[in-house]
Order: C-alpha cells, then structure tokens, then sequence
C-alpha cells in the first residue's frame, strides 16, 4: 500500500536540519554526552526524523490522526 | 519570508486544531510521567550516594587489610596492650583514624561520641557502614587478621563529592533518555487519543445506524417506538395532548417502476428535506418503511397539528425535479389526536393507519377520524 504524504515542505525541512543533528550528535561521542545509551537513542531519533522527512510521510502522525500536508495550498 | 513562515506556522497550528482536547490527555501523561521520572532521579540519587560511601567503605577495608598484613609479624610479638594501641596509631594517619576495637569503649570523634554498638548497627557489609552526625558522616571499617584476636576500627569522616558531581553523572547518563521518554510519552498519548476519538466515533456511528435510517437519516421504527414512547408518557403525566399522522406515498411504486429505484431514492430524500422544513426541532418524524412514514407532534392540540398536516401535504404533493424528470406523487395522511381517540398508544397508531388507508381509497388527502 502506497503511503500518503502527511508533511509539510517546511516540516520536512525543519525535520531534515533535526535528524541530522541528531545523528552527528548520537555519532561523535564528545559533542554532547558520551554515555552509550544516550548516543543510541539520539542516533535512532535522528535516523527517524530524517527517513520521514525524506519520505514526506510521518508514521506518528498518521497514527495520531494529524496532517500538514494537507494545509500546504502550494503543493 | 517572515509573513510565508508565519502563514505556513498558522496553517500547520490549524492542521493540529482537532488535537486541542488532546492537549488534556498529553498534559496529564506528560506530567505523570515527569512525577515518575523526578521519583526515579531521586532514588537514583539516594542509590549513587550510598554506592559512594560503600566504594569508600571497601577502600578503607582494602588498604588497612594490606598493611595489617605486613605488621603481622612485629604486632604478634608486641602482646601487650600498649604495644597494639601503639600500632594502632602508627596506622592512624590525617585522613583516617585508627583505634584498637575493644567491647564496651565509647570512641570519642570531633566531639562525638561513637559506642561499640552504635557501630556495630550501623553495618551495611562485611567490611563496614557509615554513621551520620548531623551533617557529617562518618564511615568505619572493622579490619581483623586472622592471626588477631582483636580487631582494629578505622574511621574517616567523609567528604562527599557532592551533588554537583552526580549532576554531571546525571547530565551524561539520564537527561537524553528522560527526554526521549517525554517525547515518546508525548507521541504516544497522542495516538491513544486518536485512538479513542476513533472508537467513540465507530460507536456514535453504530448507534446512529441502528436508530436511524440510511437512505432519509430519518428516525426508523425502534427510535419512533423510543420517542413515541416518552412523548406519550409525558403526555399523560402533564395532561398534553399530541397528534400522529401516518403517512403513505401515492403513486410511488409507478415512479419507481417508470424512472428507475435511483429515482424513487432520490425523490425518498427530497421527502424527508421537505418534512424539516415544515416541522419543529421538537417534532417527530419516522420513516417506517417503503413510502411510509409516521409524525408525532407532541404538545400540540387539534388545530395546530391539522395547520401543520397541511402544509406537511401541500409540501408533499408539490412536484419534485430529480435528473431531469419533473415527477408528481400523491400523499394520504391518516391523522389521530391524544386524548381525544384514545388513550392506549397502539389504538392511536392503528386508528391513524386506517385513516390513512381509507384516504388513500379517496385517491390521497388527509383524513381524521370522527370526520
């Protein structure tokens, strides 16, 4: 099944900027915490944020019933 | 680009508008899970700063283990007791204090003092525990070889590294996973909301189809029976009187058979629109099957309800357009007044049916028995 876009351009943006700085920051272990775990969880995060921006598609959103795709009149 | 980015920001705050009651459920898992996660810390805190004084109560026993060891030898031959407090203060140094552990003695520390059995309460392992006097804590270990028959108590007022250190802890080890059990709380008490607002609505659904009917939306027999019901309840209880019509379609089956049941449907909804035009909020109207359908005017009297049954008929007998085709039916009504025929629910709607059967013998109009 086909999955429906459910982001905005300037969500999917925003989420770019986010995941990848999330993955930096999960993958040099002196930029912000050293501690395994911590650095794990914020690469997972990262790698989420930034698959779903590229995708256009948000699994969270589509499960919590919301939308930005649909508000954006330009696309 | 500030009024685009602030257009698009509205645009997206508008996407999250049927979230707004959400915001209740989120705020109530967010901040239970802040209360779980500050109760966690708290312990955590507890837990690291008693691991503390264990890790200094273990180094107290391993280096005072070690150098008993090598007095061994020097210490069996002194027996006298003078000789062994004189070891014990050769071992005595700035950091921890040595005394010669004997049953009974009361240690006296910075002005506190310390009894045999104050320390021998206070033991959280093999090698030791920990005395608190007001702000100071005091950690001892009780070191014995196994050649000595006494033992030897070394004590050390301890310095802890505070909370500052295990902040630093904290900020390396729990803030990332605590914000990720924020985020994944805030996430996940948004999909349940979604969730349940998805089940209640299924169950409004339902519930309107079991009561209502698909084609018109109109109320269908088990909520006519429902409302017929209480209305006539009321009535007797507050001495009101009500009126019911039952309603059949005239030459309905002819449109059906000549234009098509896509036609007939539609002209069944056009019906049902022109009935809410006529009728008040507080009216009853049911479709009970086929072209049938049945009114229920409560708190009305005679003339009122025959004013209202009119314009029910001058409304149904008006043309109706549907694709194209310009169509006339008929309508006969049936009409019984409460208390004036009877008394007994089933006697009205049976007396309204042949009336209304009798009118449409008449080729339709409205017909009121007694008349």
């Amino acid at each position: 099944m086909r999955k429906k876009r459910n982001m905005h351009q300037l969500d999917r943006i925003f989420r770019s900027v986010m995941g990848l700085a999330l993955i930096y920051l999960g993958l040099d272990g002196d930029a912000l915490t050293s501690d395994v775990l911590s650095r794990v969880l914020l690469a997972m995060v990262g790698v989420f944020t930034l698959s779903s921006a590229i995708s256009g598609y948000c699994s969270i959103y589509h499960f919590s019933g919301i939308s930005t795709y649909k508000e954006n009149k330009d696309e | 680009m500030f009024f685009y980015c602030f257009g698009v920001c509205t645009q997206m705050s508008y996407a999250f508008t049927g979230t707004v009651s959400r915001f209740k459920i989120i705020s109530i898992y967010v901040t239970i899970t802040i209360i779980a996660i500050s109760l966690i810390a708290i312990s955590a805190y507890k837990a690291s700063a008693e691991l503390e004084v264990l890790h200094e109560i273990d180094h107290m026993y391993s280096v005072y283990d070690a150098l008993i060891d090598k007095s061994t030898v020097s210490y069996n031959k002194k027996k006298s007791l003078k000789k062994e407090n004189y070891i014990a203060s050769l071992l005595s140094n700035s950091k921890y204090k040595v005394y010669l552990f004997i049953s009974g003695e009361v240690f006296k520390i910075d002005n506190y003092e310390f009894s045999v059995s104050d320390i021998e309460q206070s033991g959280l392992n093999n090698h030791g525990g920990y005395i608190a006097r007001q702000d100071n804590i005091y950690t001892w270990s009780l070191i014995s070889n196994s050649n000595l028959s006494k033992k030897l108590l070394v004590i050390h007022k301890y310095h802890s590294n505070g909370v500052n250190n295990l902040l630093l802890a904290y900020k390396n080890k729990l803030v990332i996973p605590a914000v990720f059990i924020i985020w994944i709380t805030v996430w996940g008490s948004l999909i349940l909301s979604n969730l349940i607002k998805q089940i209640t609505l299924r169950k409004e659904e339902a519930e309107h189809l079991a009561l209502h009917d698909p084609l018109t939306n109109l109320a269908n027999r088990n909520l006519f029976a429902e409302k017929f019901d209480e209305i006539f309840q009321y009535s007797v209880r507050q001495q009101q009187s009500f009126c019911l019509a039952v309603i059949d379609l005239d030459k309905f089956k002819s449109v059906n058979d000549v234009y098509g049941h896509a036609v007939g449907d539609e002209i069944l909804q056009q019906v049902a629109v022109r009935f809410q035009l006529v009728l008040r909020r507080y009216d009853v109207v049911a479709r009970l099957g086929g072209d049938e359908f049945v009114v229920l005017l409560p708190d009305t009297d005679r003339t009122d309800g025959m004013k209202i049954y009119r314009r029910i008929y001058h409304e149904l007998t008006n043309p109706y357009f549907v694709s194209g085709n310009k169509v006339s039916i008929g309508a006969s009504l049936g009409v019984s007044f409460f208390p004036e025929h009877s008394r007994d629910m089933n006697e009205l709607i049976n007396i309204a049916d042949r009336k209304m059967y009798f009118a449409k013998s008449r080729n339709g109009g409205i017909e009121v028995n007694g008349f």
